[in-house]
């Protein structure tokens, strides 16, 4: 294994204009270093407007996070990493949605404060090869009343041009669901869920400043996809997704600043599609401290069988008053700052997410879509 | 409009492959800074994805798909 | 192509630049063909004497140090943006020894022979000390900012085995993959020699410069040496090389030479610079880069890597 300073100084001299690497293939390698990363953050949803409320609490959950990350090069042709998070909410869920006399609908919360755990971890390999990389990861997450096992394994190789990376993977879950109190709501007691996916996207240098990337995926749910906890909510049994996605990135070295540009087309046979924009700009200062700021626009189309109140005749097969399955978008606006000092990077980020029925696609919308704010703060060490 | 968004993808990843100016690896030191990643900061996207996830009806498009939870 | 033609002779094309001899030995069917072959390298050797030496009024350095003379900022192209960020990864890598701002440290020690008896006024290295340090300016590229009046930038370390690197780039651009770039002990080949024999190249015996005391074989890559044998004083009965610690503002006692062989000049001369600067762990230094090297030490003793 070659040494992190004998790395460092062949990058840096790669970069000088006329200096070049002596083997002709271009090999692809591990990260030169070891990062340990920790963050905290606490996203809490904006109470319920009271006009929208029927009954129950207009308190909506409040989230913590904590989240550990450390990733590593393991000899001269593999990196490991592991991920982790500990997630704890507490808080009131809508229940059901009714339209009330003057027509607008109204939302019943749960009666009592919801606590809920969340556990995740994740632990990915990859080898690296002359022109490509393949990779695999695990993952396990646990809830009191939630468990998911998934797999991925994901590769990409670069053309002999130098200049174009294909990339592809694919993934299975296998969800297992146990709501909580089940004979007391007549809520079913346990089902399953299952999920595969699979992407390609290629990846082309523009130039000297700048790169983009595209790709589509294909996903597929089956099993029980309705929500267990609201009082009626019965969907179909399979659902088909695909997602189209672009990104570009644009150095510009005056203003030592990065722009990033992605955009995502959503569609799938419940009738959503979406589309989401985000921008944000990566400014250096003193080559030490980033600030960024970004944008993200978001608009959906209700599913097909959507209804803003619940549907407690169930007139037809398929019904769900689940705001997120309404008309609806959303904009929102955060600000991150990095800064460096020697082995450590402090990273202090937060973002304020507004929805709006008004910013929606095609469809009916709900009085439930909800406002959040996300606040982390972090460190990283790099050895 | 689903088939025609479809079919833009699809000609947008051929048309990708057509060549590019070539760039010399030691003209490639801007496109090789941290901050031009396409996840500059694994952790944070993680999260994003995760809380998105749990809003709104979309998913995916971000390479592999992550696990599932039961917040959707 | 010449690689198919077998009328070829080995031709040795010297120039003088950047303060030493300078070679380049290829093939070709006469001596002006070679000399012309060579012209585009000659030129760019020139080219960055003209733009970095610090003993040109009118260079680009000299230009940079007359702003760090007074203290302020100015902005630089990216061939000099792409040094400084290696000049940086040096520093960075070295724990500060690297240091190109530590060249003011030679206005209190004279290397010339019989150039001092004895040691500089502590007062005096105190004072050049405060002006030392790369983490003492602020290199936002394309931005240099130096906060601190009085400072100064020497190339000195990487511009040669850097224009020797651009050399092998630009004779093997223009099809030439049998030669051998030597300026004045920093060296790249463009290949093996014209036949697929790889180059033989002579390392000296530090303290006996006419004997060889080593052939390496040289097909791809680079070879640079550091050495504080060439110039070195005696004070007090000991040996001073003049190898300049950024931190004492002290040359290092002793004297001692690594050769290390990289892929690129400019790694191989740092990382060879780099290891005598650490001085007692130089073999472990350069044992860890995992790169051919040869290592006599302050004790004399040979570390031979050579066959790696």
């Amino acid at each position: 294994m070659h040494s992190k300073t004998l790395l460092a100084l062949t990058s840096s001299a790669l970069a000088l204009p006329g200096v070049v690497a002596v083997s002709s293939a271009h090999a692809d390698t591990p990260p030169a270093v070891s990062v340990l990363s920790y963050r905290a953050s606490s996203y809490k949803e904006d109470d319920l407007d009271a006009s929208a409320l029927l009954a129950g609490s207009a308190e909506r959950y409040d989230i913590k996070v904590h989240q550990l990350r450390y990733s590593a090069p393991v000899g001269e042709k593999y990196s490991f990493s592991l991920d982790s998070s500990y997630e704890s909410m507490s808080g009131a869920s809508p229940w059901y949605t009714v339209e009330s006399v003057n027509g607008d609908a109204k939302v019943a919360m749960s009666g009592a404060t919801i606590y809920e755990k969340r556990r995740d971890i994740t632990a990915s390999g990859r080898r690296y090869f002359d022109s490509g990389n393949l990779g695999i990861s695990l993952t396990i997450s646990d809830e009191n009343d939630y468990r998911s096992n998934s797999m991925a394994v994901d590769g990409s190789f670069t053309l002999a041009n130098n200049s174009t990376t294909i990339s592809g993977g694919a993934s299975y879950s296998d969800d297992e669901l146990s709501p909580t109190d089940a004979l007391l709501f007549n809520r079913i007691p346990s089902a399953t869920k299952a999920n595969s996916s699979a992407f390609v996207s290629v990846t082309q240098i523009l130039n000297q400043f700048s790169i983009l990337q595209s790709g589509i995926s294909t996903a597929r749910a089956s099993g029980f996809l309705s929500d267990p906890y609201k009082l009626v909510d019965r969907r179909p049994e399979e659902r088909n997704q695909f997602t189209w996605t672009t990104s570009w990135r644009r150095y510009f070295r005056a203003q030592t600043s990065a722009l990033h540009a992605n955009y995502r087309y959503y569609d799938d046979d419940f009738g959503v599609s979406s589309h989401t924009l985000d921008l944000s700009l990566h400014k250096t200062f003193r080559r030490s401290i980033t600030l960024v700021p970004s944008l993200r626009y978001y608009q959906q189309d209700a599913a097909n069988f959507f209804t803003p109140a619940s549907d407690f005749l169930q007139a037809s097969d398929f019904n769900s008053a689940d705001f997120r399955l309404s008309s609806y978008g959303a904009l929102s606006a955060g600000l991150k700052l990095n800064a460096r000092v020697g082995k450590y990077t402090f990273v202090l980020s937060g973002e304020r997410y507004k929805a709006d029925a008004s910013l929606g696609g095609s469809g009916a919308s709900s009085p439930g879509i909800i406002d959040f704010t996300r606040l982390s703060a972090g460190i990283d060490f790099t050895f | 409009m689903n088939s025609v968004v479809r079919l833009v993808a699809t000609l947008t990843l051929l048309t990708g492959l057509a060549a590019c100016e070539a760039v010399p690896a030691y003209q490639r030191g801007d496109l090789a800074r941290t901050e031009m990643a396409f996840d500059p900061d694994p952790l944070e996207s993680r999260l994003n994805q995760h809380i998105y996830f749990s809003k709104e009806a979309s998913t995916g498009g971000n390479g592999v798909a992550a696990g599932g939870c039961g917040c959707n | 192509m010449s690689d198919t033609r077998t009328d070829l002779t080995l031709f040795d094309v010297e120039f003088q630049a950047m303060g030493t001899r300078c070679t380049i030995s290829l093939y070709a069917d006469s001596s002006d063909n070679a000399r012309s072959q060579c012209e585009v390298v000659i030129a760019d050797v020139a080219r960055l004497e003209n733009k970095y030496s610090r003993y040109l009024s009118d260079s680009f350095l000299s230009e940079i140090n007359a702003v760090a003379e007074v203290g302020g900022a100015l902005t630089v192209d990216e061939e000099t943006a792409a040094l400084l960020d290696y000049a940086e990864s040096c520093f960075v890598e070295s724990d500060g020894l690297f240091d190109i701002t530590s060249g003011l440290l030679r206005r209190a020690w004279n290397f010339q022979p019989e150039g001092q008896t004895e040691l500089p006024d502590a007062d005096v290295l105190a004072a050049l000390l405060e002006r030392v340090g790369w983490d003492r300016l602020d290199w936002e590229s394309p931005l240099l900012i130096f906060d601190t009046p009085g400072m100064e930038l020497d190339f000195g370390g990487i511009v040669k085995e850097y224009a020797a690197d651009r050399a092998a780039t630009l004779l093997r651009e223009a099809g030439v993959d049998h030669a051998l770039i030597n300026l004045g002990g920093d060296i790249c080949v463009t290949g093996p020699q014209h036949g697929g024999d790889p180059w033989r190249v002579a390392i000296s015996d530090p303290s006996n410069p006419e004997s060889p005391l080593r052939l390496v074989a040289l097909s791809q890559g680079a070879l640079a040496s550091s050495g504080s044998y060439a110039r070195c004083i005696e004070i007090e009965g000991v040996k001073y090389g003049h190898l300049l610690n950024p931190r004492t503002g002290h040359p290092f006692i002793g004297t001692a030479a690594a050769t290390v062989l990289a892929d690129q000049c400019i790694v191989a001369g740092s990382l060879a610079t780099i290891a005598l600067l650490k001085n007692s762990e130089a073999s472990q230094f350069l044992e860890q880069m995992q790169l051919p090297f040869l290592l006599i030490d302050q004790n004399r003793v040979i570390f031979d890597r050579l066959d790696l």
